[in-house]
């Protein structure tokens, strides 16, 4: 089983509804962005054009976070997923950096989203999964889809540009679609080898 | 819980009643503590019937609410939210505001319980000094304010609504204003709605139309969203994509001064704002005397293109009194109904009808675009003349005239029906302006010139059925709402209705006019004063104009009330608040009717009926309606309540109502007081034959049209029912008017910023090209730039308190340039000496706007862009919701700033711009 992701890049319109819906599920903390999309400007007036670019976790098969990790905090599960032991991570950061992709985040502080400084009673209930000093990234979502849901991003894109499953099993529909579309993983100098692919955006790279 | 407001503490019931004891602070804070403990006690059960796990619901975290959704319950707590991917038009998806309804709820910003001012002075900057008060003291107190002005005179209470709380059942706030007898139901949204004129007058529905785009291959979009600007879930953006990369045979042109989404996935045709409407004359001169192509047939049977037009510029009648039309076959001159009308003439001129010489309408019409070429709309709307002849001409080559698609209907039978596949809309860009009406009414006419109106691939209604395109006596679609000309006929002297409705028959909603006028209404020919006002889901300070000139309005009114979600500028204005629940603690129904955007082949016949299970308020909150209903109880209304619901219908979502019938026992009993959940069950047990608990097990009820019913086209057959290509009604509506404001000059001049002579222009059959404001700025002119703005697909609206959850300003301040700040081209940029970051000032002639500079190549030179609605004049929802700039600020509902028929709001305006 490999798990992996298609972003098409031509489905999305920077709504930022993954950030968001990221949030809502797993409670990061302010600053954190398991999940994000990035807005890059192409061209010159009138001919100019938003490119927008989702990114996430590559949950790589060799991934570069995991070997720099020192405890084994940082693993490569059966799944195909990359996930992070908490209680092993010491948070030395070494995986930050080592990250090609800057996916992971380092928890600083049990902290609130509103400017009254306190928790509301929703974050006492969702920062307890946190723990001060530990790394952090994106899990696909692990919690739901233990409960046979689609990661939360999945889930709530308007514009269907993500696509979820396993890139082993050839009937899944990622499976298909990398047959037909060739997406390609974000390029990496550490060759990770990424299982989130993405359709390019026709502005950017003209369709033949 | 505590909130601090400029240093003072407001102590919430849970917080007190954690250090109550002290009797001596009981007294201070004037607490009933018996009610209290019992409310308390109440709120415990009410926590322990929110079962764990998931429970379904309807977004309402813009001002749309058509995305069902589904929220998880932990102890107590919503831990979960998602799409529900049940509904066939959003499949599951959620946008990040619907995602953000968590925060809503756990706002610490809320109003949390009842409140009374202390302080007696009043002012967006000056602390009510709140004290939390008991449910009784808070409607009673109300109730007894109210009562006096219902006995002495209804007409002094302004009943203020909005869309915040058209959650739905929107029936209670304009029955309730009703039952009052106050003329004065005014609605804070719409300000900028200039779209429901011409939808009216050409389709006969409400709120407008919007394209198919389940067959749609060309579309010229002007000044508008199609679901990605504003990050809609229900559907459009999914049908927009599915068209242009799956069936790979859909074009989009995006006018507009700014690249967004739309333009980025587009193509983008940058346009000078104002000048739009020039772009569209031309587009129809090439049209006409260029391509030489249209669908005739479309014209001679479902228009009123042949219908010949006398000197008088209105339809020439025969003997009979009918619209006449020449029959090419036999060369006669007939009623538009005569059954053996066979080739309806387009062209015909100089006709001899009934002793006057008529030409055709379509014949005037192209002689009126003969000096609009596209040379002469690139000096005013900056479109190079090559590229207006070449969308002119692809705009025909690619509407399949003459081609037909078979639907099904109700009966099982294959309808033949023409299909359209190309088409020209527009929305805000387009119509916020003087002459909004006409800009949108040439949409319509660019529309019918290929046959795109009510039929496969064209601009369909947002409401759908029979009635919409029933014709008049004249065989003309009859108006239905805002452009009826018996709003003419209503126009009162001395004027009753606070917001000028007299003076503006055809407005949609003119809360500006309402506070000029509240401060001196005798000044304006009125015999009454407002001597409260009842504020419900509305906020006109934040979300209209003229947020100054209205704040000193709102002061001289002796008392007000505000059903209360937050602690906006209409909470800090108020003598007594009504704490409201947050969203997902609302029982809610909503009807999802058609796509708002564009709608597909998934979703343009599909009918979502919705409910949301409440979640157990976690303050001393109350579902507004019942607030409401039980204010009316009080006055001693309740029975005209009931009353005008059982005459008028159960409001179940935009435009979905449920007529009951009494001879078949659904009547409201006039002497009973309903909770809001009764009536809702009575209004879905008649539209959808169940009740209540079967939306609280299944969440949504799908329905769906036949495919050809879903066209208003199918119910009518060639020649039955015309659209109005020549807008003899505006005429005559204008005509009738005249007369009204020339006997009431003297008193109407007094009215600031209002030319009705020049209003009385824009009343015509036939658009003529007039210049405006905004394309005479000169570089030299101290206001020498105009001013956009743009839906956020974060913050379009301020519905949900969206513009203060920190999710969405996080996630828009992070990732989105033009977020919070002002966008400048890069060569204007240079020319004034700025830089990216710069903090600046936007200011125009009614205001001004502070933010950080964005340079981009994704704005026109000359033009300055803010992104979404946002930007608060008070500190109470924290200080980075007041910190955005507030785009209303700059500009000004003043009637010579408005459309001259529609009266929505420029939203355009000359500024100018300098370092903070």
């Amino acid at each position: 089983m490999r798990l992996g992701l298609i972003i098409d890049k031509r489905r999305c319109y920077g709504c930022q509804a993954c950030t968001v819906a990221c949030k809502a599920q797993n409670g990061t903390p302010p600053g954190v962005f398991w999940c994000k999309t990035l807005l890059h400007e192409h061209g010159l007036y009138p001919h100019a054009f938003i490119e927008y670019e989702p990114r996430i976790c590559n949950h790589c098969d060799d991934a570069p976070c995991v070997k720099v990790c020192p405890t084994g905090a940082s693993m490569k599960m059966a799944d195909g997923t990359v996930q992070i032991d908490a209680d092993k991570c010491i948070g030395c950061e070494a995986c930050i950096p080592g990250c090609p992709y800057g996916s992971r985040y380092l928890i600083k502080d049990k902290t609130t989203y509103w400017e009254t400084g306190k928790q509301t009673e929703w974050e006492k209930v969702m920062q307890p999964r946190f723990k001060v000093g530990t790394v952090s990234k994106c899990n696909f979502c692990a919690d739901r889809r233990t409960r046979g849901l689609l990661p939360a991003c999945v889930q709530t894109c308007a514009g269907g540009a993500r696509i979820f499953g396993d890139l082993d099993d050839p009937s899944s529909p990622i499976a298909i679609l990398m047959k037909q579309e060739n997406p390609q993983p974000l390029p990496s100098q550490f060759g990770a080898k990424p299982n989130v692919f993405y359709i390019e955006d026709e502005k950017v790279k003209p369709r033949k | 819980m505590e909130i601090e407001t400029r240093g003072v503490t407001l102590v919430t019931r849970r917080s007190f009643l954690k250090a109550a004891g002290a009797a001596g602070l009981l007294a201070t804070m004037g607490i009933d503590l018996g009610l209290v403990q019992l409310v308390e006690a109440a709120e415990m059960d009410m926590k322990k019937s929110t079962a764990d796990g998931w429970h379904y619901g309807h977004c309402r975290m813009c001002m749309r609410g058509c995305c069902p959704n589904m929220y998880r319950v932990e102890n107590g707590i919503a831990v979960e939210i998602q799409g529900n991917p049940k509904a066939p038009t959003s499949k599951g998806a959620l946008c990040a505001k619907g995602q953000s309804i968590i925060q809503n709820t756990y706002n610490p910003y809320r109003v949390k319980a009842p409140m009374k001012r202390t302080n007696p002075v009043k002012g967006l900057d000056v602390d009510p000094k709140w004290v939390e008060i008991s449910w009784e003291e808070a409607i009673g107190t109300t109730a007894e304010k109210l009562s006096k002005i219902y006995k002495e005179d209804p007409r002094g209470l302004l009943y203020q609504v909005g869309f915040g709380d058209m959650d739905y059942f929107s029936t209670f706030e304009f029955y309730f204003a009703h039952a009052f007898k106050t003329p004065n139901y005014v609605k804070s949204n719409g300000i900028l709605c200039t779209l429901h004129y011409a939808s009216d007058l050409i389709q006969g529905v409400f709120p407008g139309s919007g394209p198919d785009g389940s067959y749609l291959k060309y579309f010229v979009a002007i000044g508008m969203n199609l679901g990605l600007s504003l990050a809609s879930s229900d559907g459009g953006a999914r049908t927009l994509f599915d068209r242009m990369y799956k069936d790979r045979d859909f074009k989009m042109i995006v006018v507009d001064p700014h690249c967004g989404p739309e333009a980025s996935k587009g193509e983008w045709v940058a346009c000078r704002p104002g000048g739009d409407l020039a772009f569209m004359l031309a587009m129809a001169h090439v049209i006409f005397y260029e391509v030489g192509k249209m669908d005739f047939h479309f014209l001679q049977w479902r228009t009123t293109s042949p219908y010949l037009i006398g000197q008088d510029e209105l339809y020439a009648r025969g003997k009979d009194g009918k619209p006449q039309i020449f029959d090419k076959f036999d060369g006669k001159v007939k009623s538009f109904d005569d059954k053996t009308l066979k080739e309806p003439d387009l062209w015909a001129e100089n006709i001899e009808v009934n002793g006057q010489k008529a030409t055709s309408a379509l014949t005037l019409i192209k002689r009126s675009l003969k000096e609009y070429t596209p040379e002469w709309a690139e000096k005013i709307c900056d479109i190079p003349a090559k590229k207006t002849r070449e969308i002119g001409f692809d705009y025909i080559a690619n509407a399949s005239i003459g081609e037909f698609v078979y639907l099904e209907n109700s009966k099982g039978e294959l309808v033949k029906m023409p299909k359209r596949t190309s088409l020209v809309e527009a929305k805000r860009g387009l119509k916020n302006q003087r002459d909004g009406v006409a800009n949108d009414l040439m949409t319509k006419m660019l529309a019918m010139l290929v046959g795109a109106m009510e039929l496969p691939g064209g601009t369909v209604g947002k409401a759908r059925g029979v009635h919409h395109l029933s014709p008049d006596k004249d065989g003309v679609v009859a108006p239905k709402g805002e452009a009826k000309l018996s709003h003419v006929e209503r126009m009162q002297w001395p004027p009753q209705y606070i917001n000028l409705y007299d003076w503006f028959p055809h407005k949609h909603t003119l809360p500006v006019n309402a506070y000029r006028v509240t401060s001196d209404p005798k000044k304006y020919g009125f015999d009454y004063d407002i001597k409260a006002i009842l504020t419900i889901g509305s906020n006109p300070i934040s979300s209209t104009s003229d947020p100054y000139m209205i704040e000193e309005a709102i002061k001289k009114i002796p008392f007000g009330a505000v059903v209360a979600y937050h602690y906006d500028e209409m909470a800090q204005m108020a003598d007594i608040l009504f704490a409201s629940h947050s969203l997902l603690e609302k029982e809610s129904v909503n009807c999802f009717e058609g796509a708002f955007d564009i709608s597909g082949k998934e979703t343009n016949n599909v009918r979502v009926m919705m409910y949301r299970d409440p979640i157990a308020p976690i303050y001393n909150t109350r579902q507004p309606q019942d607030i409401i209903m039980e204010l009316a109880e009080r006055i001693g209304i309740m029975k005209e309540f009931n009353a005008d619901i059982n005459k008028v219908g159960i409001i179940l979502g935009e435009v979905t109502n449920a007529h009951l019938e009494e001879d078949k026992g659904e009547f409201l009993d006039l002497n009973k007081r309903y909770t809001v959940t009764e009536i809702w069950d009575k209004g879905v047990r008649k539209s959808f034959g169940v009740g209540m608990e079967h939306f609280k097990e299944n969440g949504i009820i799908v329905s769906y049209r036949a495919p050809a019913e879903a066209y208003n086209a199918y119910w009518y057959k060639d020649g039955e029912s015309r659209h109005p290509v020549y807008w003899s009604t505006t005429k005559i509506s204008g005509d009738a008017q005249r007369k009204y404001f020339e006997a009431h000059a003297e008193t109407i001049n007094k009215y600031p910023g209002l030319d009705w002579k020049d209003n009385f222009n824009y009343y015509e059959p036939i658009i003529k090209w007039r210049t405006k404001e905004l394309l005479e700025i000169k570089e030299t002119d101290e206001y020498n730039l105009i001013s956009i703005n743009w839906k956020s697909p974060t913050l379009p609206t301020r519905c949900g308190g969206a513009d203060q959850m920190p999710w969405l300003q996080e996630a828009a301040g992070t990732f989105d340039p033009a977020f919070g700040r002002m966008s400048m081209h890069t060569s204007t940029a240079q020319k004034l000496g700025l830089k990216e970051h710069d903090l600046c000032w936007c200011e125009s002639k009614y205001g001004k706007a502070k933010a950080p500079l964005h340079v981009t190549e994704l704005i026109r030179p000359g033009v300055v862009g803010f992104a979404g609605a946002t930007g608060r004049m008070v500190t109470t929802l924290g200080q980075k919701a007041a910190n955005y700039p507030m785009y209303n600020k700059l500009t000004s509902g003043l009637p010579k700033n408005s459309c001259a028929i529609s009266q929505g709001v420029i939203n355009s305006t000359a500024c100018k711009v300098y370092k903070a």
